[in-house]
């Protein structure tokens, strides 16, 4: 016969149950203990993060670095930013925290890969522009002096080819 | 036949030209290109993404699907908002002219970052969930635009509501969003 455990057996974990079921219970009460002011406060950070990190993602695009994945990036933190702004108007600022608590991090994290990013892509251009110059530097003199021994060439031939000529007596010409 | 002087001339417009190509790496990277005239797009799409079968009759409580779209011709990433306003047939739209945005308050907004030459779109749903009548008169107080509800206070004598969108764009030198002159909207007859 298989008997049951006893409840003695099942009591830390049921303590440990306990105890979780009581935490999250209070936790949300923990969390809309923010204030208003407060889920503004934090409203506005996000909103100066997405803004700085979108900064930044512009510099590294003019820099010439390919964006798309910093572009997703900040369509996420600024979608968690909307939704921070709603739960603030439905007075939920625990959500509120949180969300622009993400989009804080998220803007963040794309401020980050865009500066090293832009630092990258700048010091490739660089290289490229110099490179570029160098090219031209050397290509352009050589170029025109080819050009220039081409046209002394032509020349010559030009005037040897014309001395080669002979005047001949057109017999069939008036006068 | 062509004379000496001829050739010269010749000469000197390939060197020329030969000279401009060899310089153009450097060139475009001295002088780079303004490229095309800049503007963005703001679209709304029916429920089947095309722009046909746009919601008009509409019933309270019953929920209707948009597109909202949005292209970036701007020559770099932009950051837009589209904020979403409802209006009857008396209240103001933007002033095209002007470029002056409505005064009505938005009832909900967008943001999107887009890049250049690139598309944004997405889902609008929205339900008409509080009408109150009076004879032909109509006040909605509430409705839910991709399931979030907002308190509206806009009445209307025909019944006849607009909701448009206003396209805006993030400006660096004024740390905000400002009025993008792009406008569109659907007329809705809201029935009991």
């Amino acid at each position: 016969m298989v008997g049951y455990p006893r409840f003695g057996r099942l009591r830390p974990v049921v303590a440990f149950s306990s105890f979780v079921v009581l935490l999250s219970l209070c936790s949300p009460r923990v969390v809309s203990a923010y204030s208003e002011d407060e889920a503004y406060a934090r409203i506005e950070l996000a909103d100066r993060s997405v803004s700085s990190a979108f900064d930044a993602v512009l510099e590294a695009e003019n820099a010439g670095a390919n964006v798309s994945a910093l572009i997703a990036g900040l369509n996420v933190a600024t979608s968690l930013l909307v939704e921070a702004e709603v739960s603030s108007r439905n007075g939920e600022f625990g959500e509120v925290v949180e969300a622009a608590g993400r989009s804080v991090e998220v803007a963040d994290g794309v401020r980050d890969e865009a500066l090293s990013l832009g630092a990258s892509a700048l010091s490739h251009r660089e290289f490229v522009f110099r490179a570029s110059l160098i090219g031209s530097a050397v290509g352009v003199p050589v170029f025109l002096f080819f050009m220039f021994l081409l046209w002394r060439w032509f020349k010559g031939f030009y005037v040897r080819r014309i001395l080669r000529f002979r005047p001949e007596v057109a017999l069939d010409v008036d006068a | 036949m062509l004379t000496l002087e001829d050739f010269e001339t010749i000469f000197l417009i390939v060197s020329l030209a030969g000279t401009l190509i060899v310089a153009s790496p450097v060139l475009v990277l001295v002088f780079p290109s303004q490229g095309a005239e800049r503007f963005s797009e703001l679209y709304v799409l029916g429920p089947n993404r095309m722009a046909e079968g746009y919601p008009f009759n509409v019933r309270v409580g019953e929920q209707y699907l948009l597109f909202l779209g949005v292209g970036n011709h701007m020559g770099s990433s932009a950051y837009y908002a589209v904020y979403v306003k409802l209006r009857n047939q008396t209240q103001p739209l933007p002033d095209t002219l002007m470029a002056m945005p409505s005064p009505l308050v938005p009832l909900c907004e967008f943001r999107a970052f887009v890049a250049d030459g690139e598309t944004w779109e997405a889902p609008l749903t929205f339900a008409f969930l509080n009408v109150s009548r009076f004879g032909n008169s109509s006040l909605v107080s509430e409705m839910s635009i991709n399931d979030v509800v907002f308190s509206v206070d806009c009445s209307s004598n025909s019944g006849y509501y607009q909701l448009f969108l206003e396209l805006w764009l993030y400006d660096f030198s004024l740390q905000g969003f400002q009025y993008h002159g792009r406008f569109v909207g659907v007329w809705l007859n809201v029935m009991g």
